[in-house]
């Protein structure tokens, strides 16, 4: 079996020319695919984040009426402890608590509802880095100070800047009437098209004392050390929060978030699809004629022995080395693609400056790709796995010849 | 049908009550009138509380209360000390609300008017509503009084075709000497969405007055806001000057 | 020469075949993933001009930048009829935008209300298709009024129920209360739609807005997008002097800018795979040419210039190309088949439509068969092919004839 192995390398090389140029095209195609691949992941991989790291995060925690009804007072109480329980866990990267109202906010000229969130700048920027996402001004002081972030599109509906001030008029929990004055400290433009529209941030005992709801919020997201079995840390965590709370993993919270993730495998897949399904037919094409080329040399084994599924391995031996040089050279001009995706980056501003958005979710127009072992493995494997269904063929055309025809051919 | 406005209805019920121990039956239309209640240019002061108890939680509110005429007036609150000053000013169709912890004032803009009004079962909506019992309905009387003055009317409105009114019924229950002791709305399916109902009749200057009115929703009759007045008098001459924004920031 | 090539390309049938199919496949596919493209954008960009704005719009002064309700457009049936008259064959619809608050017995909430012409908006955009629960809004039914989904469940009304629609009119101090009654439900699939947009009759928003024949938007819809410089200059002189008259490209330009990036990707994407497809091939182009290099010896050797051999085998090369690009342009027409008659659905994964860049399309895609651009890629099988012999060809005329005489 070895021998065959070798002669089947050494085949390959005794047509170095028609080798290397079939390696180059393949080589090409793995490359393309690496690097499309890393593009649809780093954009569907933005829109990811967007929506589960910094809203849903892996597990979420709530009272079980407050995602229907979303009233005030179905709130998680202790949130302090509660939070705090939750860090000392074993797989928990991190909790935040956050806090959702809904309120009259006005600048000197103009007033109209907004939605507002408090949260503990100490313990969601480590998670989110929302701050990250301000476009003016700078995010909220991790102690309460009455500031405000606004969405850059209520500021401008408000027609109000960084460094005015903002006044809050809601109905608090116990139904008296909260008011209050903030400063906006910053415009934040986080890609949750909803917010940037007509909402605004404030620190979580800031907002508490809004709604007269001390030491409650309405959920907590939980970031796990890692992705994996989220299953399991949702029933660790439900051990450490208050009775009748409800906990979810974020595919449960939001199943449309999953369906839409889905989408992103498709699109791989079928990029990969295409593209291999096009460089199969160079291959099948080399292949073929190779075989044909070799036929009174290929005549010549079977006559002094060669059994045919012996002849067959050697054709298909020979399409996995070819296949794997390929992959070995495409890997590289891969690699060199991919740190160009990665770190410089798609710009599409061309077309849309202002970025774009898709499903509620906004993206900038430079999209940035992400390499995961996938986009670097699935390229080449697949080259590989075609050439060898492309080599099928002619390999047992080779194994069909009759010796004295094939001697006899010119 | 304007609801909040039978708060301002409060502060100014037409002189009718006299008449009626003397006038010859009235007819509907007089006491759809009495029931809606056109201020036509009374202006008064008062002081009420008010009560609400909802399944979150319960409250009391104590308020100072001036109109002028039927389209200006002024709330203040003084108690609960949280709440204390307070005010919602109310220009013809427009709402501004005051906060002196702040010192601002906010426009309230018509998309928020849905929100509730200080906490209540009355909307911010119900304060500038703009319907009228006897232009936007069809009635029919279903019950009157005895010879003897006893028992009540009872009439049940219709909303006409064209009527920007969302009932689909309203039910006017009304004592012999015209004041109304009860209004029930329903919606167009029949059920009963919330009831107003008034109480404790008494005369103050030349009018007879209910003291006390509360609001029950139809779905949660355990829920209520309830207004009493603790002061009243009217024919007060306020200047116009007090209904404006500058007079909210003293 | 052409002759020659043919006979040429002839000889060895069996790798012609195989290599121009090689060709073939790389088009089809490019043509189908274009066509789809182009289904997809032509639609979204269609159903943006109609829903948002037209081909030409003639709008108030001022209110493509800044929306403000009091920017409106007077005398807007006189307008109407002499831009009608202008461009003879389009269909114009008003549109009126306003806010204000939406009642129901037992709950309220703020709403933006669109007033439109129910007859011409069914055709243009696809909100008639939306309706799940009662129906369109009929013409002239000024009672009419239809809501998204998620608004129903937060006012707790049903298809027929009564609700009253209040607005504080521009200028007014009065606020103005109107009737309507629930025509239709629809759902868009985007949230801030389904919880907020209603949509009644021009009429009934003039009402509300307490306005006598005023609009916010004249929009002009013609059969043919092309006509739009033309339709422009002649509503422009139609067109009062202080309205502002803007072509499609300027009403909707983030979804100009938008498909623009994507379709160049994809033109982009496709570039790649012919390339890929050249590589490809050079083996067999290479093969082909090694194995008369002996005839190409004696072929020199008698006289033929070099010049002359080189063009013969780009021709070869261009021959096949072409047949392969024919052949490309038939299968990829074939394989655009289903996806133009039934669609790719992905209604699956997004319901009945979604939303990209602001714009609420249709979740089933359907190709469009772009004829122009299918041609182009065929011939961008000449071009692949040629590119494929470039190597073959030039390794072949460094050989002196001597050389090439005596064989590989």
């Amino acid at each position: 079996m070895s021998t065959l192995i070798a002669i089947a390398w050494r085949n390959l090389w005794r047509h170095k020319r028609r080798s290397l140029i079939t390696a180059t095209a393949m080589a090409v195609a793995v490359a393309m695919c690496m690097s499309l691949i890393a593009f649809t992941d780093g954009m569907y991989g933005k829109m990811f984040e967007i929506m589960v790291d910094q809203q849903l995060g892996h597990v979420q925690i709530h009272h079980p009426d407050y995602p229907g009804t979303r009233q005030m007072v179905d709130s998680i109480p202790e949130a302090e402890a509660t939070l705090k329980a939750i860090e000392g866990t074993e797989r928990a990267l991190g909790a935040t608590g956050r806090l959702n109202g809904f309120a009259l906010l006005g600048g000197s000229k103009k007033s109209t509802g907004a939605q507002l969130q408090g949260l503990e700048p100490g313990r969601e920027l480590p998670l989110t880095h929302v701050d990250h996402r301000i476009v003016q001004g700078r995010y909220l002081a991790s102690d309460p100070a009455h500031e405000i972030v606004l969405g850059t599109g209520l500021a401008e509906e408000l027609s109000l800047a960084v460094g005015d001030e903002v006044v809050a008029f809601t109905q608090s929990a116990d139904g008296s009437l909260g008011n209050d004055l903030y400063t906006v400290v910053g415009l934040s433009s986080t890609g949750n098209a909803a917010m940037d529209k007509g909402g605004a941030w404030m620190h979580l005992a800031d907002l508490q004392e809004l709604l007269v709801l001390p030491d409650q919020v309405h959920s907590i997201m939980v970031l796990s050390r890692d992705a994996d079995d989220l299953v399991a840390f949702k029933d660790v965590l439900k051990g450490v929060v208050p009775e009748g709370t409800e906990v979810q993993t974020w595919s449960e919270a939001s199943p449309q978030t999953a369906e839409l993730m889905g989408m992103q495998s498709f699109a791989s897949l079928f990029m990969l699809g295409i593209v291999f399904a096009v460089a199969s037919f160079g291959v099948l094409n080399t292949m073929m004629m190779s075989v044909f080329e070799r036929t009174r040399e290929l005549g010549v084994l079977k006559a002094i022995g060669l059994r045919p599924t012996q002849m067959v391995s050697m054709v298909l031996w020979e399409s996995v080395f070819l296949a794997a040089l390929a992959g070995g050279i495409g890997l590289v001009f891969g690699g060199l693609l991919d740190l160009l995706v990665v770190y410089v980056g798609f710009d599409m501003s061309a077309g849309s400056p202002d970025g774009f958005e898709i499903m509620g979710v906004r993206l900038d127009p430079i999209i940035y790709g992400e390499v995961t072992p996938f986009s670097l493995f699935a390229p080449i494997s697949a080259l590989v796995g075609v050439s060898v269904l492309a080599s099928v063929w002619p390999a047992w055309r080779a194994a069909r010849l009759q010796p004295v025809e094939a001697i006899r051919t010119e | 049908m304007r609801t909040l406005s039978l708060l301002w209805l409060f502060l100014g019920t037409p002189a009718l009550a006299e008449d009626a121990e003397q006038a010859a039956k009235p007819t509907v239309e007089e006491l759809l009138d009495a029931t809606d209640d056109i201020q036509r240019g009374e202006s008064s002061t008062a002081v009420m509380s008010m009560a609400v108890k909802t399944d979150r939680y319960e409250r009391s509110m104590k308020m100072r209360a001036l109109s002028k005429g039927e389209e200006k007036s002024l709330i203040v609150i003084l108690e609960p000390a949280k709440d204390a000053g307070i005010a919602t000013l109310k220009v013809d169709d427009n709402l501004w609300n005051y906060m002196p912890k702040v010192d601002r004032t906010m426009k309230v803009p018509a998309g928020m008017m849905s929100g509730s009004w200080m906490g209540s079962h009355f909307s911010n909506d119900d304060l500038v509503r703009n319907s009228r019992l006897r232009d936007d309905f069809t009635y029919e009387v279903t019950e009157e009084p005895a010879a003897d003055g006893t028992g009540q009317w009872v009439i049940e409105l219709v909303p006409k075709p064209d009527a920007a009114v969302v009932w689909g019924k309203v039910k006017v229950t009304i004592r012999p000497d015209k004041i109304p002791t009860s209004i029930e709305y329903f919606d167009e399916k029949g059920a009963l969405v919330r009831t107003l109902s008034f109480g404790d009749i008494q005369e103050v200057g030349e009018r007879k007055v209910p003291m006390t009115m509360s609001v029950v929703p139809g779905d949660k009759p355990e829920e209520y806001t309830r207004i009493t007045y603790d002061e009243l008098s009217f024919d007060v001459d306020h200047d116009d000057k007090t209904f404006s924004l500058q007079s909210l920031k003293k | 020469m052409l002759r020659l090539a043919i006979r040429n390309l002839l000889r060895n049938t069996r790798r012609t075949v195989l290599t121009a199919s090689a060709i073939a496949v790389g088009i089809t596919l490019a043509i189908v993933m274009w066509n789809l493209q182009v289904g997809l954008y032509a639609d979204m960009l269609s159903q943006a001009i109609s829903s948002q704005a037209g081909h030409v719009v003639v709008q108030a002064e001022g209110w493509q930048a800044e929306q403000d309700t009091e920017q409106l457009l007077a005398d807007a049936s006189a307008v109407q009829q002499r831009v009608t008259d202008a461009v003879p064959g389009a269909v114009v619809s008003r549109r009126l935008f306003v806010g204000g608050l939406l009642m129901a017995p037992k709950s309220s909430v703020g709403v933006a209300l669109k007033g439109l012409d129910p007859a011409v908006e069914a055709d243009l955009d696809m909100f008639d298709e939306l309706v799940v629960d009662g129906s369109w809004l009929d013409d002239g039914d000024d009672r009419g009024l239809v809501i998204g989904v998620k608004l129903a469940e937060q006012l707790q009304v049903e298809v027929g129920d009564k609700v009253v629609f209040m607005t504080q009119p521009p200028g007014a101090d009065d606020m103005s209360s109107q009737l309507f009654r629930i025509s239709g439900i629809f759902r868009s699939g985007a949230a801030g739609v389904d919880g907020s947009l209603v949509m009644s009759t021009v009429e009934a928003a003039q009402q509300a807005m307490q306005v006598d024949d005023a609009v916010h938007q004249l929009a002009l819809h013609l059969d043919d997008p092309d006509d739009t410089q033309k339709a422009l200059s002649a509503v422009g002189a139609a067109a009062p002097p202080e309205a502002e008259v803007l072509p499609w490209m300027e009403a909707v330009p983030n979804i100009l800018g938008f498909i623009d990036m994507k379709m160049s990707g994809t033109h982009t994407m496709n570039g790649f795979l012919l390339v890929i497809v050249a590589l490809g091939i050079v083996n067999t182009v290479l093969m082909s040419v090694m194995e008369r290099t002996r005839e190409f010896g004696v072929m020199l050797a008698l006289g033929m210039r070099p010049s002359y051999l080189l063009r013969l085998l780009l021709l070869e090369a261009a021959l096949l190309g072409a047949f392969g690009g024919l052949l490309g342009v038939v299968l990829g027409a074939l394989a655009t088949y289903p996806l133009y008659a039934w669609g790719l659905d992905y209604s699956a994964f997004m319901g009945e439509s979604m939303e990209v860049a602001g714009v609420i399309t249709s979740s089933l895609l359907i190709a469009t068969y772009d004829w122009p651009t299918m041609f182009l890629y065929g011939a961008g099988g000449i071009v692949t092919a040629m590119l494929a012999a470039l190597y073959p060809a030039l390794s072949v005329l460094r050989l002196t004839p001597v050389e090439a005489m005596r064989g590989h």
